[in-house]
């Protein structure tokens, strides 16, 4: 585990005042007692839906054999926690081509990015990593490209899954957006095991 | 839903009172809220300050009617803010653009001279199964 994450426990997210931590702890209590700033808090709200598909993939790991997960698989979860926490902020407002002088209709950076991260959960064996909309996406039909960084479930053929993973961020972001993505960059930079992966490899019949 | 948090007004000597505009407002939260896509409608004012302004209302036993649609009301303009959650199923875009309509709708007739300018600004896209 690299230094940095020594120092990332009280990283907030986006302007909601709490942490990963925090929301984290929420998560295991059944967000009980309720607390109204996370449950009003639509960032808040989106990190705990990445959290509980991070959580998903997690999960399986720790029941195959606790003592497999390495410090690495540990540095990897709180990888991915940080990058959901990141960019679960709102970002920059990107218009709606409805938009004129007295109207501004328009859809959070944080929310598309969002919108991608679905897109992985919807995909199977894709957990998404980092996404940056790269491009002036404030003016209404600027092409931009989006780069986003992906890990793939152990065994899973990648370029089937990609495909796949491309074909649910465009149909999402053609839905919600009027963004033009002149590109959409998919680096697969990462492997994780899945539920059967991670019991195969714990030796556990 | 009246748990709520700042309805701006600048009662600047216009011909609204700054009671006028908070009527407006919680007016509008329930006409935002009755568009459907809609699935939730946040105050533009951050959670943990309107957390705690409500908590302290509750606890001097003064909770405030305030509303979650922002509207500021200044010479000649009037400026409605409304940040939404949208359901997934329906186009943000289209919802966004119904929500815009509803409120010029809703806002009432003054001096055709006065400008109107309306944010709406989709704040999350919400999957199915995750609505309450």
């Amino acid at each position: 585990m690299n230094e940095e994450n020594s120092g990332s426990e009280q990283l907030e997210v986006g302007g909601c005042g709490h942490s990963i931590d925090a929301l984290s702890d929420y998560l295991d209590r059944d967000m009980l007692p309720a607390d109204r700033s996370i449950d009003d808090s639509p960032e808040c709200q989106r990190v705990l839906r990445s959290l509980r598909r991070v959580r998903s993939l997690a999960a399986p790991l720790l029941e195959a054999d606790e003592a497999a997960v390495t410090s690495l698989d540990q540095a990897w979860i709180r990888g991915i926690m940080e990058n959901i926490g990141r960019e679960a902020k709102a970002g920059r407002d990107i218009p709606f081509a409805a938009s004129d002088e007295h109207a501004a209709l328009v859809i959070t950076e944080g929310t598309v990015r969002g919108l991608v991260r679905g897109a992985g959960d919807r995909t199977p064996g894709i957990l998404v990593g980092r996404c940056v909309l790269k491009g002036d996406v404030t003016v209404v039909g600027e092409p931009i490209t989006l780069h986003v960084t992906a890990s793939i479930g152990w065994g899973r053929p990648v370029a089937e899954a990609v495909a796949q993973f491309r074909e649910e961020v465009a149909t999402s972001l053609r839905q919600h957006t009027d963004l033009v993505i002149a590109g959409l960059d998919i680096v697969v930079d990462d492997l994780h095991f899945e539920a059967d992966e991670a019991r195969e490899a714990s030796g556990d019949e | 839903m009246s748990d709520v948090t700042e309805t701006s007004e600048t009662g600047t000597g216009d011909t609204s009172t700054g009671e006028d505009t908070r009527a407006l407002a919680v007016a509008l939260d329930g006409v935002v809220q009755s568009v459907p896509g809609v699935v939730g409608l946040v105050a533009a004012q951050p959670t943990l300050l309107r957390a705690a302004k409500e908590s302290v209302a509750v606890l001097t036993g003064s909770p405030v009617q305030e509303a979650r649609v922002s509207v500021k009301h200044a010479k000649g303009s009037t400026v409605v803010e409304a940040n939404i959650s949208v359901a997934d199923e329906l186009a943000a875009p289209t919802v966004a653009a119904a929500v815009h309509q509803a409120i010029l709708h809703a806002l009432p007739q003054s001096d055709p001279s006065d400008e109107r300018s309306v944010t709406v600004r989709v704040i999350d896209v919400v999957p199915s199964g995750s609505q309450d």
